[in-house]
C-alpha cells in the first residue's frame, strides 16, 4: 500500500496537468453541443434537385476515362454534373452541359453557399480562396462565403466539384484548440491514436486505478473522516 | 485548511465522484489503444476492383432521366445480380432508391440469395464461415442508423462477431460492426454518460462530474503541494 501511494503520487506529478486539460476541453465538448462544435449553427445541407436537362452523353466519359468504378449524374445549383469515380477512388466532375471539366463559378458558390445556410446574415463576401488553415486536408481551389451574422459564419465551397465542404465561425479556433488539447494531437488532424496520447492514457489509467485501490483501503479502515 | 481536512475532501470528492474518472480513464484508454481504422472495421471488407467495362451495351442516362423525371442522381454501379456482375442505374429520388439493369432499365429486387452472394465478395475473412441473412425493415438495432433503413444484415459466424450491412435497394454495403467496434460503442456510452442513445454530450450530470472532478483534482493537488513544500514549514505530518 506505501507502494500504491506512492505510484498514485508520482503517477499524478506527471498527469495532472493533462487530466485538468482533459476535464476542462471535455466540459467544453459538453457546453457547446455536437453541432456547435462542428460550427453547424447555421448549417443545413443543400436540398437536392431533380437532375434536369443532359447534353453530354455518359457513353463518351466511359471513352474518356479509363478504369471506372461508377459514373453519376447530379444536379448542382441547378446545372447537371458528372462524378465519375476511378478504381483508385479519385473523383473527377464534368459539366454535363457542356461536357468540359466542371468548375464552380463565383455566383454559383455563392448561390451554394446560401443554400447550405439557415442563419440570419446575408452572404457580405466571396473570396477566392486555395484551400484553409480553419479545415485539415481541404487544400483545393475554392471559394470563402461570409456572412453577416453575430458569430461570421464561413462556407467553403469546393471548385472543382462544388461540394460544401464545410462551415467555420468566430468559435471554431477555440473548438479546434479543445479537441486538438483532448486527442493530444497538436496537428489539428483529429488522430487520438498518437503514441503521445497512448503513454498519456497509459499514465491516467494507473494514477485512477491506484487511487480506486487506496479508496478501497481507506474504506475497509473506515478512514472517510 | 489543513492537510488533514484536504486529504477527508480528497478520500471524499474520490467516493462521491471519483469513480467516474475511472471510467473516463479505462473508457479513454480503450478507444485511444485501437487504432480508429481497426475500430471502423475496414480490414473486414475490400471493396471492388474491377472496373465497368467499355464495351456494355447500357441504356443511356437520358432514358433513365425521361422515365423518372424526378430523380436527383442517377448511378451506374456494378452488382452481382444472381451471381454475376451486372452494370446497374440506381436511381435516387424524392420517393426513394431503386435498381434498374442497365441495358433493359427493368426495376431489379436484390433477394437474399443475391445478398449472400453479395457479402461474401466484400467479406476478407475465411470463405467457410457461416452468415446469416435476414432483412431489417423498420426497427434499427442499437448499432445502426436508423436513416439508412431498410437494410438487409448478414451476420458472419467468426471470432468478432462480424457483421456487414447492405442497402436493400441496391445491395450497396452501407455499414459493418464487429465486437471491437461494440465495445467501443460501449465505453463511448460510458466516456460521454448518455446511456440511452449514447448521442447526447448535454446532459447536465457530464458537466455537473467535469466539475466536481475539476475541484476533486484541487483537492488532490493541495495534497502534493503539502508533500513537497519545504521541510522547515512542515510542524506536524500528514
Amino acid at each position: 500500500m506505501r507502494f500504491m501511494r506512492k505510484l498514485h503520487r508520482w503517477l499524478s506529478l506527471v498527469i495532472f496537468i493533462q487530466v485538468f486539460i482533459w476535464l476542462v476541453s471535455g466540459l467544453y465538448f459538453s457546453w457547446l453541443g455536437h453541432e456547435k462544435l462542428a460550427a453547424h449553427d447555421y448549417f443545413q445541407p443543400v436540398t437536392e434537385e431533380a437532375v434536369g436537362p443532359v447534353y453530354y452523353p455518359e457513353s463518351a466519359l466511359i471513352e474518356r476515362f479509363e478504369n471506372i468504378q461508377s459514373l453519376e449524374i447530379r444536379s448542382v445549383a441547378g446545372t447537371a454534373q458528372y462524378v465519375v469515380t476511378t478504381t483508385d477512388g479519385k473523383k473527377h466532375y464534368v459539366n454535363a452541359l457542356t461536357g468540359k471539366d466542371w468548375k464552380t463559378p463565383a455566383p454559383m458558390a455563392a448561390d451554394l453557399a446560401r443554400r447550405s445556410y439557415n442563419g440570419p446574415g446575408h452572404i457580405e463576401q466571396v473570396h477566392a480562396v486555395t484551400g484553409t488553415d480553419e479545415i485539415i486536408g481541404w487544400r483545393s481551389q475554392g471559394f470563402r462565403v461570409t456572412f453577416s451574422d453575430d458569430i461570421a459564419t464561413r462556407a467553403y465551397i469546393d471548385a472543382a466539384s462544388g461540394d460544401v465542404i464545410d462551415h467555420r465561425n468566430s468559435s471554431w479556433w477555440l473548438s479546434d484548440w479543445m479537441f486538438r488539447l483532448h486527442f493530444m494531437d497538436y496537428s489539428g488532424e483529429r488522430d487520438f491514436n498518437s503514441l503521445l496520447n497512448i503513454v498519456a492514457a497509459t499514465a491516467a489509467l494507473w494514477f485512477s486505478l491506484s487511487g480506486l485501490i487506496l479508496l478501497g483501503r481507506s474504506l475497509k479502515r473506515r478512514q472517510l473522516f | 485548511m489543513n492537510p488533514r481536512k484536504w486529504r477527508v475532501w480528497h478520500r471524499w470528492l474520490s467516493l462521491i465522484v471519483g469513480l467516474q474518472l475511472v471510467v473516463w480513464s479505462i473508457s479513454g484508454a480503450y478507444m485511444v489503444y485501437f487504432d480508429l481504422s481497426f475500430i471502423h472495421g475496414n480490414h473486414l471488407v475490400k471493396e471492388l476492383e474491377q472496373p465497368i467495362a467499355k464495351n456494355t451495351l447500357n441504356s443511356p442516362i437520358s432514358w433513365v432521366l425521361e422515365q423518372n423525371p424526378e430523380a436527383t442522381s442517377v448511378r451506374l454501379i456494378q452488382q452481382w445480380i444472381d451471381g454475376s456482375l451486372q452494370p446497374v442505374y440506381s436511381v435516387e429520388s424524392k420517393a426513394g432508391t431503386q435498381l434498374l439493369m442497365a441495358e433493359s432499365l427493368e426495376p431489379i429486387e436484390l433477394d437474399r440469395m443475391d445478398i449472400g452472394y453479395i457479402a461474401r465478395q466484400h467479406y476478407t475473412g475465411d470463405e467457410n464461415t457461416k452468415a446469416q441473412v435476414s432483412f431489417i425493415e423498420d426497427k434499427a438495432p442499437g448499432e445502426l442508423n436508423p436513416a439508412l433503413l431498410p437494410v438487409w444484415r448478414v451476420d458472419f459466424n467468426d471470432m468478432v462477431g462480424a457483421t456487414l450491412y447492405f442497402s436493400a435497394a441496391t445491395g450497396e454495403l452501407v455499414t459493418k460492426r464487429h465486437d471491437f467496434w461494440r465495445m467501443f460503442d460501449f465505453f463511448w456510452m460510458l466516456h460521454i454518460m448518455d446511456y440511452q442513445d449514447r448521442v447526447d454530450i448535454e446532459t447536465w450530470w457530464l458537466k455537473a462530474f467535469s466539475i466536481a472532478n475539476g475541484l476533486f483534482l484541487i483537492s488532490g493537488i493541495a495534497l502534493l503541494y503539502f508533500h513537497y513544500r519545504p521541510r522547515k514549514k512542515r510542524r506536524r505530518s500528514v
